[in-house]
């Protein structure tokens, strides 16, 4: 192995980048713009939910009942429903997230101690979003129950929550530096791939078998410049964060540094693998899409931790880097965490850069030869 | 006109023998609509659901044993013990999202009317699980503590609530996903099949050989179009009969002829979006970013992973340009709620003239871009 082939291929391949204006300009705004669109939009915090009454009391106790859902910031009332038709209605029609329905007799069978029940009718289409209503609803009523009890219960423990690293149970703070994660895979192992393939698809490679270049130096200088474009991108995404979304950095610099750089070789390695058994653009970028996208954001722990997942979808979660560095950057942001909880994840890491590498390039000999 | 519709046809049927040399792309498509929505679908749910709990339990006695057993699936996984000094190990390496430590003599005290508390330790960079776990595992708390050691008979609440979730009262979470899934790979396919076939032709220079010919650029297009929203509806038809049907048991309420014009409509738009992406790419690989920035943001702001009402307001203008948004909603409408066309009207109107709007303008730059590269 030649450094200094290796560096002209590398040299090469900066050069078709720099000089491709519209590829070097996408490349350079599709991270600013993904973060700035996902951290902004991408949160779970329910609040604001559409919600509308069937009052069929209309009394001072209905309207007592129902005052508090009216002020607090989760729900946000969506007017009176007229008839249990009219309900089933906007229920179908999806404008509410729930619908709650007062009985007829709600106040005299309160002031003649007959339980009236509150009918609480939750659209079960987006199955989180109707459990974080069911929560809230039920607090409410609970809250109602509390004010009016009459006879004290058994006495409840006292449970003392504490939320870790998170007190305020900000999205952001676990949201941003994981879509650092997401998108340093996502963009490069897409753009390694292309790089590859695109001299396949076109018959350039040719080239290189009628040059005295040997396939590591040729991957390998393929993979170089877009490693430390994945890094440039790394510390853009990292600005952003601290200065535009407002993440404290509490842990260790070394240790985001050092897994950046590894994840960075074992994005771009995973593009070079897809590279090798593809022949057309077409289809390399759309296998790599697939294969980063949804692992990225479904498995990695970014919306679930991995410690929820069912056995299937945690397979997929240990077989993928992002998992991996999502601790790295979720643990040194906002964890604050150093090289002596996350050692795992960088040793993870760096075996999936250079048994990534190693694979393509068994790949691609097996199919020259 | 019936000249133009027979070139039409044949250009098209060329792209399917096309594809169809490509058996990885084949493979490939089939596999993003079946096996990876069927993966995908099951792995993932964004509820509290096997939330990993562990006990530091420093009082060993029947209430606390009781407490660690009435943590249960599918909301949390079975609990592991830990020792009170791994609790802050076990968060940072993100072993359990919930530490519960009961404390010595809790259940003596609780009896002997002294106010002890439970410590529930709680990793919040689980955003989804952190707020409605920690109010689950408290009601579970209440629940066998009062079931234990309450008195027999306590007096009835003024007033109860009865919840009733509609729709999925069994809160599968597959049904959702497996949706959302299909959607997401359909979206991608629809977008970037013709997009990248436009682009080849022109990388391979086959372009020029197609416009000398007697065929309009127009013709060329729609050829394209076509031949792959035939293949993706295909595919998606497959999908949902196998995979949301079959495996997932989703109930299909509503129309299948909706879901068909919604589809296609859909697709036309997609297509559309993918054509306009084309004109402004000279590569293949140019394509290719603009439509990871195009699918992402249109997959993820469309409120079928996140609900819409919790975006910030401008964000939220942002969705109603998303054809996604309303191909979702009428989905999960006709899906789900057994919504008819009285109810989902808007949404079908929406996506005709959104799919009208971006083919012809989509057809419109082709014409000027690829017409002008070949004169």
């Amino acid at each position: 192995m030649s450094a200094a082939r290796l560096l002209a291929v590398a040299r090469r391949e900066t050069l078709e980048l720099v000089r491709d204006r519209f590829r070097l300009t996408t490349a350079i705004v599709a991270p600013v713009l993904l973060m700035l669109v996902f951290g902004f939009g991408l949160t779970i915090d329910v609040e604001h939910l559409p919600y509308a009454v069937l009052d069929r009391d209309a009394s001072a106790a209905s309207r007592a009942y129902l005052e508090p859902f009216a002020h607090s910031r989760y729900f946000e009332p969506h007017g009176a429903l007229g008839s249990g038709a009219e309900l089933e209605r906007a229920l179908v029609r999806g404008s509410l997230a729930f619908a709650i329905e007062i009985p007829p007799g709600f106040e005299h069978d309160l002031a003649t101690g007959r339980t009236p029940a509150v009918a609480f009718w939750i659209d079960g289409t987006m199955p989180f979003r109707a459990d974080v209503a069911r929560g809230y609803v039920e607090a409410m009523h609970h809250a109602w129950v509390a004010e009016h009890e009459t006879a004290a219960g058994p006495p409840a423990p006292r449970v003392e929550t504490r939320f870790w690293y998170n007190q305020g149970l900000r999205s952001a703070l676990a949201f941003v530096p994981g879509l650092i994660a997401a998108l340093l895979v996502i963009l490069p192992s897409v753009l390694t791939a292309v790089a590859v393939v695109r001299e396949k698809e076109l018959g350039s490679i040719a080239n290189l078998y009628a040059s005295p270049l040997n396939r590591i130096e040729f991957l390998l200088g393929k993979q170089i410049p877009y490693a430390v474009l994945s890094l440039g991108y790394g510390a853009v995404l990292c600005v952003l964060a601290l200065l535009v979304f407002d993440v404290p950095f509490r842990g260790s610099g070394a240790a985001l540094l050092a897994g950046t750089v590894l994840y960075a070789f074992a994005s771009t390695g995973l593009g070079l693998l897809v590279s090798c058994f593809t022949r057309t653009q077409i289809a390399a970028i759309m296998i790599t899409i697939l294969l980063t996208l949804l692992p990225a954001f479904l498995y990695s722990g970014f919306f679930t931790p991995v410690s929820s997942l069912s056995a299937g979808a945690r397979a997929i979660a240990v077989g993928f880097p992002t998992t991996y560095f999502l601790d790295v950057c979720v643990g040194t942001f906002t964890k604050g965490l150093g090289f002596a909880t996350l050692w795992r994840d960088h040793a993870a890491l760096a075996v999936f850069a250079v048994a990534l590498d190693a694979g393509a390039l068994a790949l691609l000999r097996e199919q020259e030869a | 006109m019936t000249a133009a519709l027979r070139r039409i046809f044949w250009l098209g049927a060329k792209e399917l023998t096309t594809l169809a040399r490509d058996p990885l792309l084949v493979l490939f498509i089939l596999y993003a609509l079946t096996l990876h929505v069927a993966t995908a679908g099951n792995g993932v749910s964004l509820e509290v659901q096997n939330a990993a709990v562990a006990i530091v339990d420093e009082d060993r006695s029947p209430l606390s044993r009781s407490i660690a057993d009435a943590l249960q699936p599918p909301f949390f996984r079975e609990p592991s013990a830990i020792d009170a000094r791994d609790v802050g190990p076990t968060l940072d390496r993100g072993q359990a999202t919930f530490v519960l430590h009961v404390p010595p003599g809790f259940e003596r005290d609780l009896l002997d009317g002294a106010d002890p508390a439970l410590q529930l330790d709680v990793d919040a960079t689980a955003v989804g699980q952190a707020f409605l776990g920690a109010s689950y595992l408290e009601r579970v708390v209440g629940r066998e503590t009062a079931r234990r050691l309450g008195p027999a008979a306590s007096a009835p609440p003024p007033a109860e609530a009865r919840v009733r979730v509609r729709f999925n009262p069994n809160r599968e979470s597959t049904w959702h996903v497996g949706l959302t899934e299909l959607f997401f790979v359909l979206t991608l396919l629809a977008m970037v099949l013709p997009a990248a076939s436009l682009l080849r032709e022109r990388e391979h220079g086959t372009v020029e050989h197609l416009l000398s010919l007697p065929l309009r650029p127009l013709e060329l297009m729609l050829a394209k179009v076509w031949a792959y929203a035939l293949v993706v509806l295909v595919g998606s038809a497959l999908s949902l009969a196998l995979v949301i049907q079959g495996l997932f048991g989703t109930p299909v309420r509503g129309s299948y002829a909706l879901l068909l014009a919604a589809t296609v409509l859909y697709q036309l738009a997609t297509a559309g979006l993918g054509i306009v992406l084309a004109t402004l790419a000279r590569t293949v690989a140019q394509v290719a970013l603009l439509a990871v920035l195009t699918v992402t943001p249109l997959l993820f702001l469309s409120g079928v992973w996140t609900p819409l009402e919790s975006m910030p307001a401008a964000m939220r203008a942002v969705t109603w340009l998303s054809p996604l948004r309303y191909y979702a909603e009428l989905c999960f409408a006709v899906i789900f709620r057994d919504a008819g066309l009285d109810v989902v009207w808007p949404q079908l109107a929406v996506l005709a003239v959104m799919g009208a709007a971006l083919l012809a303008f989509g057809a419109l730059r082709f014409r000027t871009r690829f017409a002008a590269a070949s004169g």
